[in-house]
Parts: C-alpha cells; sequence; structure tokens
C-alpha cells in the first residue's frame, strides 16, 4: 500500500507539473494568437500606425487629415480612421469593466458588418451605431449580463446597446465599438486617430503603402499579416520572460516532488537494490531501472494531467467567459518532453543513491 | 583428486579500523572449495564468517592474500568485472532469502537468468525448470509474500542456480526456518552439490546444518580451523 500511496503522490506531482505547464503554455498561445485575431480578421490590407509603434496595443496617434490624403491615392479603395483607446471603465449599473473603446466610421463599414474599424462579427442586432450607441462583445454581454437597449457608461459618456458583436474577445481586454465621433469627443475633440486602416485594389499593396509613406515621415505602414505577426513579437516580448519563470518554477517543483518520492522510494528499496548489486546487475541497469520508474510516473502523469486541463479548461470559460487558452499538440508536445526531462533530473539524487547502495546490506539480517 | 578448485583462499586476512580500534577478522585463512562438497564454516556471531563470504564473493577485497574463482584471481579486479562474475559464476543463498518482492518466485528466478546473459529468450522456461526442481512447481507464480520462509529460501536456491553456477555462497540459509525447513534446506543444497556437482560455501551457526555438510570449519579470532 506504502508503494501505491508514492506512486499515487509521485504520479499526482506529475499531474499538478503537466497541468501547470499546458496551462501556461495554453494561455501563452491564447494570448499571443486570440489577441491579434482582430487585426488578422479586419477586412484591411495596410494599418497605417505612428512612426515607431509596432503593435496594435502600442499607442499611436496620427493627424485624422491624413485619412483622407491617403484616400486620394492611385489604388486605394477605402481608407478609414480608427481611434482605439485601451483600458476604459465601463459601468454598468453597480459592475464595471475595463474595455478597448473603439470608434470607427460606420459608412466606411464593409459588407456584413466586417468594416474598416468594425466590429468582426455581429451575433444580434446592428454593427454601425450612431452617436450614443455601442456594439459589445457577447463575452461582456455575458459576463455584464447586458443586452440590446440597455444602457452603460464607457468613462464619462453614456451609450445604448445596439448590437452584440463576437471576435472582440481579446484575452486581455474586451472590444466595445462606437461612431468615432464619440471616441473624439472623449479625446476633447482633437483631430486625431490611432490607426488608419486602407484597403487597396488587388495587388496594389506594396505601391500604396509607398506612397503613404510619402505622405508623411511620421506614418508606418504594415501590410496586415505583417502588423499581426509585430504585435504578437511585441507580446512575446512582455509575456514570455513572465511565462518563462513559471515554467521554470513548475519544472523545479515537479522535477523535486518526482526527486523526492522516488528518492524515499530508492531509500526504502535499499534493500532490494543491494540485492541486484550483490547477485551482478551492472550499474547501469540499476540506473536504468530507478528512470523507467520514472518515466512510467510521467507518463501516468502526463495523460491525467491532460485530461485534468481539458476540465480546467473548460471549468476556467465557465466561470471566466474571456479567458483565452489555445491548446496546440506541438504544445503537447513541448509539455511531455518537459515532464519527461523534468522526471530525469528528479531521478537524478535517487540514482545516485542507487549507485552508491552497499551489496553488502542484503547480509544483514 | 587433481579437479581445480571452485574457490581458492590464500593468505587471506581482512582487518577493519585503525590503531587501538584494530580488528583482524580474517587473519591468514586459506580455504579451498571443490565440486560435489558442500563445506560448512562455523564460528560465534562476529567472527568474520559473513565477511569471509563477501571476500570469496567478490563483494568486499581482503586487506591482503588473494581469492581465486575457477582459477582467476579476483582480489584485484575492477567493481564491473567483480559484478561480471557474480552474475556470471557464483550463485549466493542468502539468510533472509532477499526475493524481490514486486515479482513472482518465476519472475525472481527468470530476472537471474536473464542477467546471467542468456539470450535465447528460455529464461522462462530454464526458470520453470528450476523451480520444479526444488520442488515449488505449484507454487511459481506467487509473489514472496504468498511464499512460506522454506517455500522462499527454496526460490532463493533456485535463483542460485539460475546462472548455471557452480560456486554457491550461502549465508545462513537456514536461519530463519523451523527444523523441518531447515533440514530440507540442507537436504536440497546437499543433493543440489552431489548431482550438479557443485561446490557449496555456507557460512551457519546452525549445529544441523554442520551434520548435513561434507566439511566443516571453525572461525575465531580470524583463525580458520577445520572441525
Amino acid at each position: 500500500m506504502a508503494a501505491r500511496g508514492r506512486f499515487a503522490f509521485t504520479v499526482a506531482g506529475v499531474v499538478v507539473a503537466t497541468l501547470l505547464l499546458s496551462f501556461v503554455l495554453g494561455l501563452y498561445r491564447g494570448w499571443s494568437e486570440r489577441l491579434t485575431t482582430y487585426v488578422d480578421e479586419t477586412d484591411t490590407d495596410l494599418w497605417v500606425v505612428q512612426k515607431g509603434v509596432e503593435s496594435f496595443f502600442s499607442p499611436s496617434v496620427v493627424q485624422a487629415r491624413y485619412v483622407e490624403n491617403i484616400r486620394a491615392i492611385d489604388g486605394v479603395e477605402a481608407s478609414s480612421g480608427l481611434s482605439a483607446i485601451p483600458m476604459l471603465r465601463l459601468r454598468s449599473g453597480e459592475d464595471a469593466y475595463d474595455v478597448y473603446l473603439m470608434g470607427f466610421d460606420p459608412a466606411e463599414t464593409g459588407a456584413a458588418g466586417g468594416g474598416l474599424g468594425g466590429p468582426l462579427r455581429i451575433v444580434r442586432g446592428s454593427g454601425a451605431p450612431k452617436p450614443g450607441e455601442i456594439v459589445i462583445d457577447q463575452i461582456l454581454a455575458r459576463i455584464t449580463g447586458v443586452d440590446i437597449g440597455d444602457s452603460l457608461t464607457v468613462s464619462y459618456l453614456n451609450f445604448q446597446v445596439v448590437g452584440i458583436s463576437s471576435g472582440g474577445n481579446l484575452g486581455v481586454t474586451l472590444l466595445c465599438f462606437v461612431a468615432r465621433s464619440e471616441v473624439t469627443r472623449l479625446l476633447g475633440d482633437y483631430p486625431v486617430v490611432s490607426h488608419i486602416l486602407v484597403r487597396t485594389a488587388p495587388g496594389r499593396e506594396s505601391e500604396v503603402a509607398t506612397a503613404i509613406r510619402a505622405v508623411s515621415p511620421i506614418l508606418e505602414v504594415f501590410p496586415r499579416s505583417e502588423f499581426a505577426d509585430s504585435t504578437q513579437r511585441v507580446l512575446r516580448r512582455s509575456i514570455l520572460p513572465i511565462l518563462s519563470v513559471v515554467v521554470v518554477l513548475v519544472f523545479i517543483v515537479g522535477a523535486i516532488v518526482v526527486g523526492l518520492t522516488m528518492y524515499t522510494t530508492t531509500i526504502e528499496k535499499q534493500r532490494e537494490f543491494g540485492v541486484l548489486k550483490a547477485l551482478g546487475t551492472p550499474g547501469q541497469r540499476l540506473v536504468s531501472i530507478v528512470l523507467q520508474q520514472s518515466v512510467i510516473c510521467c507518463l501516468v502523469g502526463f495523460a491525467i494531467g491532460q485530461l485534468g486541463l481539458l476540465a480546467t479548461v473548460w471549468l476556467t470559460q465557465q466561470v471566466v467567459p474571456q479567458f483565452v487558452t489555445l491548446i496546440k499538440p506541438g504544445d503537447l508536445v513541448t509539455v511531455f518532453v518537459l515532464v519527461t526531462v523534468m522526471g530525469m533530473a528528479g531521478s537524478w539524487l535517487p540514482v545516485q543513491r542507487v549507485v552508491r547502495v552497499d551489496p553488502l546490506v542484503v547480509f544483514k539480517a | 583428486m587433481n579437479e581445480q578448485p571452485l574457490l581458492r583462499l590464500v593468505g587471506v586476512t581482512k582487518v577493519f579500523g585503525e590503531g587501538a580500534s584494530l580488528v583482524h577478522v580474517l587473519d591468514n585463512v586459506d580455504l579451498e572449495v571443490t565440486g560435489g562438497i558442500v563445506t560448512a564454516i562455523m564460528g560465534p556471531s562476529g567472527a568474520g564468517k559473513t565477511t569471509l563470504l563477501t571476500i570469496a564473493g567478490g563483494l568486499q577485497r581482503p586487506t591482503s592474500g588473494h581469492v581465486e574463482v575457477m582459477g582467476e584471481r579476483i582480489e584485484g579486479l575492477p567493481q564491473g568485472a567483480l559484478a561480471t562474475l557474480r552474475r556470471t559464476r557464483i550463485g549466493f543463498v542468502f539468510q533472509s532469502a532477499n526475493l524481490l518482492e514486486a515479482l513472482s518466485a518465476r519472475e525472481n528466478v527468470e530476472y537471474m537468468v536473464d542477467l546471467a546473459g542468456d539470450r535465447r529468450g528460455l529464461g522462462k522456461e530454464r526458470a520453470t525448470e528450476l523451480l520444479r526442481m526444488v520442488g515449488l512447481e505449484k507454487r511459481m507464480d506467487a509473489r514472496p509474500k504468498q511464499l512460506s520462509g522454506g517455500e522462499q529460501q527454496r526460490v532463493c536456491v533456485a535463483r542460485a542456480l539460475a546462472n548455471r553456477a557452480r560456486l554457491i555462497l550461502a549465508d545462513e540459509p537456514t536461519a530463519n526456518l523451523d527444523s523441518q525447513r531447515a533440514a530440507e534446506i540442507m537436504g536440497l543444497l546437499r543433493s543440489l552439490s552431489r548431482d550438479m556437482d557443485c561446490g557449496i560455501l555456507l557460512v551457519t551457526h546452525d549445529v544441523r546444518a554442520r551434520e548435513q555438510a561434507d566439511r566443516a570449519f571453525w572461525l575465531e579470532d580470524g583463525h580458520l580451523s577445520p572441525r
């Protein structure tokens, strides 16, 4: 029973490590990919931002008149200013949430509500808010209980909900869409936008990008996919060090759990290892016995950990709907390799112990 | 008889401690073990019987003197070579069987067949044959905890034969058994020495064991004398 208990404890340690490693990786994937969903899926060819800006989430201020200048360039089919303000306080009754307010020009909205700077998809209601109206993401609607026709406040402005959209859950923030004039009002009527979205004639992106750079030296132009990639890179730069620390800590704790339980097992089985040595079992075979046990614990722990991961992700999303995780097969392989290495690292001490077992122990009654 | 001894100890001395606490556990001991003979070493507790056995089995090195197993001097061999020697040429029978708890009786014996380097995949057959030989044909799949002390010791004897060793070193093989089981084990060892021409060196406190041995020695104060 003691042996089973130890096995269960070791496996539990690996389960926790697997769960945490997978969860952290899933969170990282979810953030880094979901955060750029909006950039990726917006129906635009080029993103124009202030020079030096590398990500969708970085502050960018561009004069609004450039929207018209760009629209006049040959090869531009549509050009629209987007005024995005992060971390604005949305209040609904007693509750308050931080949202990303997107001011866009509904007149430039493309077909099916997926326009230049507007919501990606409309679940219900309208995707073209007029002044005093707002479109909120369905996750926000679920969290707040707010629906079409309800009123809410963003910063000091009051809005009535006219539409529920999807695709605006960026994990760390939720997108809300209003008419750009509302955001301009929030900014004290300064004629600026944060981004300019440009749709070009087919195959003319590069030519138009060059022409836009000629409009003003403070403008930076990104093809859509490049802007998404650049945004991801910036996020990775900021998130990865934190996640790396978490991964290293989980790895160390997992290795310690595996190591200590394996070490205890080794000590309790010292006599049996002594017997094996006395019988002439080669040292490398003894080491492989310890490593095999460790690998078995890791395999079982990994399998249970993955089931636990599914349950945890499901449960988390029930409690925190905006929570974003993305589990990729490649990441599972990474976790498996990490857990196996962790098991091996945890076996180091037990292996040292086994190698030093004195076979004469078997001659003691 | 000109047969080469299976085991030969020449002038073996083993000293523990230093200075005032220096103890000569074995002092210039000579001993030969040949096939077909059961040799018993007796003596008081702490006399060095087990030390002598472990030196013979390459588990300890003598302070001086030399040890030959089937003509090969072993006292200077590296640990790896000594391990090879033990798994291929020597069989051990321990006082408390020392079977691997997680394995069945057959698997315990099979492990040793495999360890000895049998690459023919006949480990299971050989283990079955040996367990049959020691009278455990009906207990082959039992775990050590399901076996009586006598049965465990029989498995231990079968394991000692698994590598086809002719030199069997037995450490108090009857100490934990009642008189009937002890007599059975001694009878088994004795018949093995005769039927398989094994040389058996056993250390024991048990005077009944001495009666079954072909020769006996008394070890005291580091000296070995015929008894």
